[in-house]
């Protein structure tokens, strides 16, 4: 039997994943779910560069998925330190409510 | 590709020369208890000079090198100078913040590392790892006056902007990597032409880049974290960001214009349609945003959003035109635009800074009768408001003249009516300013005054003769620079 999937469906799967990701970053108002939202965004182009890459049977994408989690974990330790600085200031981390700067 | 050799690393330098640098400093930081900030600043300095020369030495036909990641060229030689200056003119601005801190110098000079890769990116992986070198010491740098609500507020802002926007460049990037196989931005450029050109995912994927990309350089609809951001951090951490990190999201912008170029048009959206709008939207918000602002800060934070949108009129020209005179007549003036905004928008923020030191605040009321009791620093701001404005004999004419010129060469001519409005809308909150500071008696006495003014320091006085005289000497005398940058594109 075989079992291989199209690169249709890995794609699509990506594509859905993606936007989840966006409408959450786009809708939620808690910053951490905000960063949730935005790591399936990552995970999603992961995804895509995994299916490229084993459909173009090209190592190049899988190279790239390592350094964008990589860079993503990065960005994760500075954003959750700026998180807890918030934190200290206003013990909330809703995004509504940190307004002092508008317009 | 060519292998990696003792050849390839030498092309290297200033990297490995900012990379060992750095180390140093993070060293000696740890090591002096006294002066922390001046010692790596005077650090910092002395190896930013060393570099400028470094990077004018540099050898500019080597082409591709690392297995074709990084790329070396005329444009690379350019952009490595120009961050290395303005990153020296920016330190020199901190050090009077930052006398006892040596972290920002650090982190400043980690960026810069970043943009120096960014300048000669040829991969999109080098492409983006270059951009978050920047990006992230960026963020903390941001939030760096942690005990400041604003400055935590600039910081959060700062990082969820920008981890949602590289989230879609990443998710275009991987989409061009589909349509193409490949990561070298030159390789994707010819395979978008040879077989994808037109698709929607081709659309799709530009847009998202430019999205990313973008959001560097403040471009609408990107834009929203600017003016909180560069309120909400240090003044003279604000000069920095308002001129290194958006030159380097032009540098990036330079390297996939081949890649936006190959777009043909998808339900009636053309590559240069989507730049033209960008660039008629960002100046138009940037300058309508400024009109309202009463603090200084934020007004010139949109005025710089304004700017780019200026900077983008030569892009729409460079994307229309593949190849040809007008084509390097547009990049030289991108190019030379980018040199004197470096020079008037440091200077701004200088003296913004130096009134907010002095004075305890940056909103119009401090600048008050500030020609009045402190003529000079109130002169400086003058110039290079008035340049910022784009009046002649300032540097700033001469660069709105390159840019209007090869839009009008390229008979753009509704992009180039749009600019010229914008420009004299500008005029309007500019002048503003000036009006204050000379025609208006003080609102707030200077606490620590002398007959003349503020004490201004030896390193202040250097800095505003360094950013003042290219700003008038530009204006008359701009044969040399321009002569230079258009054969670096030879």
């Amino acid at each position: 039997m075989n079992m291989a999937v199209d690169l249709g469906w890995y794609l699509a799967l990506a594509a859905l994943l993606f936007c989840i990701g966006v409408a959450g970053v786009l809708t939620r108002r808690n910053a951490l779910i905000i960063f949730m939202s935005i790591e399936l965004m990552l995970n999603a182009v992961n995804l895509t560069f995994i299916a490229f890459s084993r459909s173009l049977t090209n190592v190049d994408g899988q190279v790239f998925v390592f350094l964008v989690m990589a860079v993503a974990a990065a960005e994760v330790a500075v954003g959750l330190a700026i998180i807890v600085t918030i934190f200290r200031h206003k013990e909330t981390v809703d995004i509504d409510k940190v307004n002092l700067m508008k317009w | 590709m060519s292998p990696v050799t003792g050849q390839n690393l030498a092309q290297f330098t200033p990297e490995l020369a900012l990379a060992g640098g750095l180390l140093v400093l993070l060293i000696v930081d740890l090591i002096v208890r006294k002066n922390r900030g001046v010692i790596a600043a005077a650090l910092g300095g002395i190896l930013l000079v060393a570099l400028v020369f470094i990077s004018l030495a540099g050898n500019e036909k080597i082409g591709e090198y690392l297995f074709g990641a990084v790329v070396q060229d005329g444009m690379t030689l350019f952009f490595r100078v120009f961050f290395a200056a303005a990153t020296l003119v920016s330190i020199g601005i901190m050090a009077s913040t930052f006398k006892g801190e040596g972290e920002p110098f650090i982190l400043v000079l980690s960026s810069v590392i970043g943009m120096f890769l960014l300048a000669g990116s040829n991969d999109l992986i080098t492409l983006f790892v270059a951009i978050e070198m920047v990006s992230i010491p960026s963020y903390v740098l941001a939030g760096y006056r942690r005990k400041d609500p604003r400055s935590a507020e600039a910081a959060l802002k700062y990082v969820l902007y920008g981890a949602f926007s590289s989230g879609l460049m990443l998710y275009g990037f991987s989409l061009l990597y589909g349509l193409t196989g490949e990561t070298g931005l030159p390789e994707i450029a010819e395979g978008l032409i040879r077989n994808a050109s037109g698709s929607p995912a081709h659309l799709v994927g530009i847009v998202l880049i430019l999205a990313g990309v973008g959001y560097k350089i403040a471009m609408v609809p990107m834009h929203f974290w600017c003016p909180d951001v560069y309120e909400g951090s240090p003044t003279s951490i604000t000069a920095y960001f308002s001129v290194l990190p958006k030159a380097a999201g032009f540098a990036a912008l330079f390297r996939i214009v081949p890649i936006i170029a190959s777009l043909k048009p998808v339900y009636g959206i053309s590559a240069v349609g989507l730049i033209t709008l960008v660039s008629a939207l960002t100046m138009t918000f940037g300058n309508l945003g400024a009109i309202w602002q009463d603090s200084v800060k934020r007004l010139l934070a949109y005025s710089s959003i304004a700017h780019a949108g200026y900077i983008l009129m030569g892009f729409a020209v460079i994307v229309a035109l593949p190849a040809g005179e007008l084509h390097n007549l547009a990049y030289t003036a991108v190019l030379f635009y980018l040199v004197v905004y470096l020079f008037m928008n440091l200077g701004a923020f200088m003296v913004v800074d130096l009134v907010e030191r002095r004075l305890g605040g940056d909103s119009i009321g401090y600048f008050k009768g500030l020609g009045k009791h402190n003529p000079l620093p109130a002169l400086a701001l003058a110039v290079f408001l008035f340049s910022l404005a784009g009046l002649p004999p300032l540097a700033g004419f001469i660069g709105k003249f390159f840019l209007f010129a090869a839009l009008v060469k390229a008979q753009m001519w509704a992009l180039a009516i749009i600019g010229i409005a914008n420009a004299v809308v500008s005029l309007f909150y500019y002048v503003r300013i000036i009006r204050d500071m000379f025609l208006y008696d003080p609102d707030v006495v200077p606490v620590e005054q002398d007959e003349g003014g503020f004490k201004l320091g030896t390193l202040t006085s250097v800095l505003l003769l360094v950013t003042v005289v290219p700003t008038l000497l530009l204006g008359v005398y701009w044969g040399p620079l321009a002569e230079w940058i258009k054969l670096r594109l030879m």
